[in-house]
């Protein structure tokens, strides 16, 4: 009997080792050791052994049970793993295809650059003011030291809808409304984005377009302040070796005035044709604000001083992003607003 | 304003080149755009003499001449029609480049071997508008001479940018002062001296004026017996430098005055002024006057008029004169105006007319008052020098009053605290003596300084401090940050609206900035009835075109006209969306302003590879507010269904009205497919157009007592069938209702309209889920609330249980 459960052991791990798959692992295991299985019908005929043989035979038995489930084990895993491997190996993509498609979206580079201007002046502590686009001749002209008839209107030829009312032709409105409200607390910090329109239509204006102005007033502003402020911008927009040059320049709400150029990004100012050669490049108009301005705002100019620049939004998208026609902006092509 | 490099040297001795000199004033705030350069570079073309013309043997236009050059004779056929035998020309000889870049080779004209060309005034550079004919020299041009020595004409020219403060820039010797403050030169007025030895001008003239509003001064002087010719080429050179064209002797020194002074003559015809008067008055409505080129000019009241003693109108002051009064070539007696006229009716009489001349554009900008009575005796010395003639005795100087010079303080504390700098009071005085300001007293770092009365832009001590600021260089303005004690923040607005934009991006849709002037053609196109609240725009009474002539009340035209140029080029499928004002006319008082957020999707989104498309539809649009709204935790708003009256350019069915907290606040959906058509879309699209302030106002805090809930919920499923008519949101608000607080949510997940549904009715699978936060729920009390809500759907819509 003994020769027999060793003749069935030896034959059954052979039978094992070779199963192919985990079912055929299951029938052997059920062939081996379920109820009807050659195993159990060894136990069952312990009985027609002798009480002395009988110990000694139903421990071989059960060794051989627990060694045959043991390779049983060994095998289901192995066959398990190989099972695994073979359905991830199944499973496996073509990686190289694209990944599914969203929408992609994007804000309009004014936007962009609107946003970028007003973060670098939230830093520098200044509030964001806004007014209306259709704006009385008082707010857009008067206040702004620009009586009727100033032959400095011409710089800015205006929409009119009557004789009071204008789209706006800068967004210094905004802060003549601030100030007037404000007046006389100190200090004014504000910077004012918005639309602005005028009478013009070529290459290089677009009858609307952006400007975001700034405003500082306390006691003691210096054109100093103004040429620090400014050179934090232009790093900020423009890279951190940007240099700045101040030109005289006329503007009736500012006294002096100045016309600001930054070093050419493009060449770094060894001229280029960015910058027509002359290694600089006109981004904005600034100065001290007009002591009538102040006065007629509520202000005194002999308690306190300010600066003011206006700069205008579609000429810093253009040199960032280097786009060389105006009308871009306003054409609104999928094919541009996707580069955004 | 253009200046000859030549013309300055006479007021200033200038020892730097013209484009030294042209940065030093751009740096000092007079522009100087350009440097055109005169005749330079302009070699081998040189004063010939035409012996003899005959015809080309070939062209009727063309003729042979024989020319000599002074060495040699040449062969040179021209095509001028003005060119004789016997005439001085400017002859380029083989070698030659003309200032176009022409070069003068051996060249054959229809069969005729030339040896050079004879060239025009504009050939040459020397006079831009001389191009009919070649230049014809005087008979005593010597022969061979460089055409650029004859002429004179050597120069370069300063074209000027100048800011409207600086009017005083329109004359050269304004301009000679800066360039005398920017080089340190000194500057030398011109001098003038004559003699008077004609009768006393009051005896022979009497000028009037009506209305010292209109004419606050008024200065005439008479020169008998002149004679009229060409002037010598050095003034030909300065007005032609200038941009100006010779004419005569006596016109082209009043517009060498003009340029030299800044200060408009004008010359009349004296014997052709009835009754040797002239009244200066306003025009009447219907009034006439031919002018100098001829044509006949309808006057309204406000133009200035010169008239003569007969009451006749012989000049548009200021603007153009009369050809009645004209100076011709037998005039003999020159009545000289210099006067100074209001700039706003010169302003509006030059627009009206379309005549911006030289004396227009400095009346317009306010001409220096005190300088009449120089420039008319500048006039006058010219005229005797060059046309000769008797200069009458005295002048007629007829005005109200003339301005004061003016005394402006200059504290140099307030100087150095506006500007950051620390001049010292040397510096500041320095730079008043540059410009020939009069100090006038100085105690205490304040200086009295008097302001010429050319400099009318001085006003106020900023005006000064400029004026150091800006002849020091604005390099030498220290760069300092100013400290800040103040934070800087968005509004909770601003903020929200940040927020909003941001969403539509990282959604996936591309923002677009339109104009906000739109044509008033849009509305047919948008199918809008012509009593549609729309059209009640806000109208530009001076549009660019009418194209952009109304503002716009809805984002929906500029949305479309980008889809439609889109679709144009085949980019057909796009999702954009624009932030933006619509404008809304109110009586009597500021138009509204509405800041809107207009979405416009067109056609699919395509999935790739994959296969099949999400269509931009009713849905995909809804889907978009509703996910904004979570986003942003604003309760979702109500639908409705859309009234075809007030949005025709919507599908009627496929569209609905967007309310929040029962304020209707906009729409969205697809568009009515006629809308597609008129803009030429190819595919469909949705849209939506909502009212930013509303939506944002509804924007919730986030909560700050949030748990997790307690016990589990309970969910239970139910699909009824009835009525395709019966909407989904009435059914899930009649579960809500009859459910009660325990119903934590319902969630419509399945729709099911085939076969073997009956056509008509649809299958609607909601999920409810229930629960309470104090303790478990038991399926009993559930089954009730379950069995409630299928009866009442029941006898309600006979909606039944699937
Ligand atoms: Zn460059």
């Amino acid at each position: 009997m003994l020769q027999n459960l060793s003749n069935i052991k030896e034959k059954a791990v052979k039978t094992i080792k070779e199963a192919a798959d985990l079912e055929s692992l299951q029938e052997i295991k059920v062939a081996l050791l379920g109820k009807k299985g050659e195993i159990s019908q060894l136990s069952r005929s312990l009985g027609s052994l002798s009480a002395e043989e009988r110990p000694q035979m139903g421990q071989a038995i059960n060794q051989a049970k627990n060694s045959l489930e043991h390779v049983i084990n060994e095998k289901m895993a192995e066959l398990q793993k190989a099972a695994l491997a073979a359905r991830l190996n199944e499973e496996a993509v073509d990686i190289s295809l694209p990944g599914r498609e969203f929408l992609c979206g994007g804000k309009h580079p004014l936007s962009l650059v609107r946003e970028e201007i007003e973060e670098i002046f939230l830093g520098l502590g200044y509030k964001i003011a806004e007014g209306p686009q259709v704006e009385s001749d008082y707010y857009n002209f008067e206040a702004m030291n620009l009586p009727p008839e100033h032959p400095a209107r011409d710089m800015q030829d205006s929409f009119y809808f009557n004789e009071k009312l204008l789209l706006r032709t800068h967004t210094s409105p905004v802060q003549a409304r601030v100030m007037e409200k404000q007046a006389p607390e100190l200090p004014v910090k504000i910077i004012s984005p918005g639309v602005v329109y005028r009478r013009d239509d070529d290459a290089t204006h677009s009858p609307m377009f952006h400007q975001a102005e700034g405003l500082y007033i306390d006691k003691k502003v210096t054109m100093a302040d103004l040429k620090g402020t400014l050179l934090i911008m232009v790093k900020k927009l423009f890279g951190a070796d940007r240099e700045l040059r101040f030109r005289p320049s006329y503007f009736p709400f500012t006294e002096p005035s100045a016309e600001v150029d930054i070093s050419c990004f493009a060449c770094g100012g060894a001229g280029c044709r960015l910058c027509h050669g002359t290694g600089w490049i006109e981004i904005l108009g600034s100065g001290m604000v007009h002591p009538h301005v102040l006065e007629m705002s509520g202000y005194d100019p002999e308690l306190c001083s300010g600066f003011a620049f206006g700069v205008g939004l579609e000429r810093i998208a253009m040199l960032k992003y280097g786009i060389n026609d105006m009308r871009l902006l306003f054409d609104n092509d999928i094919r541009f607003l996707n580069r955004f | 304003m253009q200046v000859s490099y030549k013309w300055l040297n006479n007021y200033v001795k200038l020892t730097i080149p013209a484009e030294e000199l042209a940065e030093k004033l751009t740096f000092a705030g007079v522009a100087v755009e350009e440097v055109i350069k005169r005749g330079h570079d302009l070699k081998n073309v040189v004063v010939g003499h035409v012996l003899e013309k005959a015809p080309h043997p070939a062209s009727n236009h063309l003729s042979v001449c024989k020319v000599s050059d002074g060495k040699d004779y040449l062969t040179v056929v021209c095509g001028a029609p003005n060119v004789t035998a016997g005439q001085k020309v400017a002859l380029a000889v083989i070698g030659a480049e003309l200032p176009g870049g022409v070069k003068i080779a051996n060249a054959t004209l229809a069969g005729v071997a030339s040896q050079g060309m004879l060239c025009s005034g504009a050939e040459l550079g020397f006079d831009e508008n001389d191009n009919k004919g070649i230049i014809v020299l005087p008979e005593d041009a010597p022969l061979g001479m460089e055409i650029v020595e004859y002429l004179d004409f050597k120069d370069e020219i300063l074209v000027m940018d100048l800011t409207p403060n600086r009017a005083d820039c329109l004359a050269v010797i304004n301009v000679a002062r800066e360039a005398a403050a920017v080089t340190g030169g000194s500057f030398a007025a011109p001098m003038i001296s004559y003699i008077e030895r004609g009768h006393k001008i009051n005896e022979e003239m009497t000028i009037e004026v009506k209305d010292f509003a209109l004419c606050p001064r008024y200065v005439g002087r008479l020169i008998r017996g002149a004679k009229i010719g060409p002037s010598p080429l050095w003034l030909q050179n300065y007005l032609l430098a200038a941009g100006q064209r010779p004419i005569n002797n006596v016109v082209d020194i009043s517009n060498f005055v003009l340029q030299e002074m800044g200060q408009p003559l004008h010359t009349f015809d004296y014997q052709k002024l009835a009754g040797q008067k002239v009244i200066i008055r306003a025009a009447l409505d219907g009034e006439k006057i031919v002018t100098l080129d001829e044509k006949t000019r309808d006057l309204v009241a406000g133009d200035i008029l010169i008239c003569d003693g007969a009451n006749k109108p012989v000049c548009i002051a200021g603007v153009m004169g009369g050809l009645n009064s004209e100076v011709t070539e037998e005039t003999t007696d020159i009545f000289i105006e210099s006067a100074c006229f209001n700039p706003v009716s010169i302003r509006r009489t030059s627009r009206r007319l379309g005549l911006f001349s030289e004396a227009a554009s400095r009346f317009e900008k306010g001409i220096d008052r005190t300088g009449c009575d120089k420039a008319a005796r500048r006039a006058c010395q010219m005229i005797l020098e060059l046309a000769g003639g008797v200069a009458s005795q005295g002048l007629i100087d007829v005005y109200h009053e003339i301005p004061a010079e003016k005394q402006v303080k200059l504290r140099l504390d307030k100087l150095n605290e506006r500007l950051g700098s620390s001049y010292s009071v040397d510096a500041v005085a320095e730079v008043m003596k540059s410009l020939a300001f009069p100090v006038i007293g100085e105690r205490d770092g304040n200086l009295m300084v008097t302001i010429p009365s050319y400099r009318p832009d001085i006003t106020i001590e900023a005006d000064l401090i400029e004026e150091v600021a800006r002849l020091r260089g604005y390099d030498e303005i220290p760069t300092t940050v100013p400290a800040s004690a103040t934070q800087g923040s968005r509004s909770e607005m601003q903020q929200k609206l940040l927020c909003l934009r941001n969403f539509c991006a990282d959604f996936g849709l591309r923002e677009v900035v339109n104009y906000s002037f739109i044509s008033p053609k849009e509305w047919d196109k948008l199918l809008l009835s012509s009593e549609h609240k729309y059209r009640k725009t806000l109208d530009i009474s001076n549009p660019l075109s009418e194209e952009q002539s109304i503002m716009r009340t809805t984002l929906l035209p500029g949305l479309l006209g980008d889809a439609a140029r889109n679709t144009a080029r085949r980019n057909l499928d796009a999702a954009l969306f624009e932030i933006g004002a619509a404008f809304y006319p109110q009586a009597d008082t500021h138009p509204d302003e509405v800041q809107k957020l207009g979405v416009l999707l067109v056609g699919e989104h395509k999935n790739g590879w994959q296969g099949g498309s999400q269509k931009f539809d009713y849905f995909y649009i809804k889907g978009f507010v509703e996910q904004l709204c979570r986003t942003m935790r604003i309760d979702l708003p109500s639908f409705a269904p859309i009234d075809p009256e007030a949005a025709p350019f919507m599908h009627p069915g496929r569209s609905a009205r967007i309310r929040l907290d029962g304020k209707e606040i906009g729409y969205l959906g697809e568009l009515h497919p006629l809308v597609i058509e008129n803009y030429e879309l190819e595919k469909g699209a949705a849209v939506l157009e909502i009212e930013i302030e509303p939506l944002l106002a509804a924007v919730k805090p986030i909560l700050a007592d949030f748990e997790l809930p307690k016990f589990p919920a309970v969910t239970r499923d139910i699909a009824v069938i009835g009525s395709a008519k019966i909407p989904a949101e009435e059914i899930s608000e009649e579960i809500r209702r009859v459910a009660g607080p325990l119903l934590k949510e319902v969630k419509l997940f399945d729709l099911y309209d085939k076969l073997p549904i009956p056509h008509g009715q649809r299958s609607l699978a909601f999920s409810l889920a229930f629960r309470d936060n104090e303790r478990t729920l038991v399926d009993s009390e559930i089954n009730e609330i379950f069995a409630n809500i299928v009866n009442e759907l029941s006898s309600k819509w006979g909606l039944k249980l699937r």
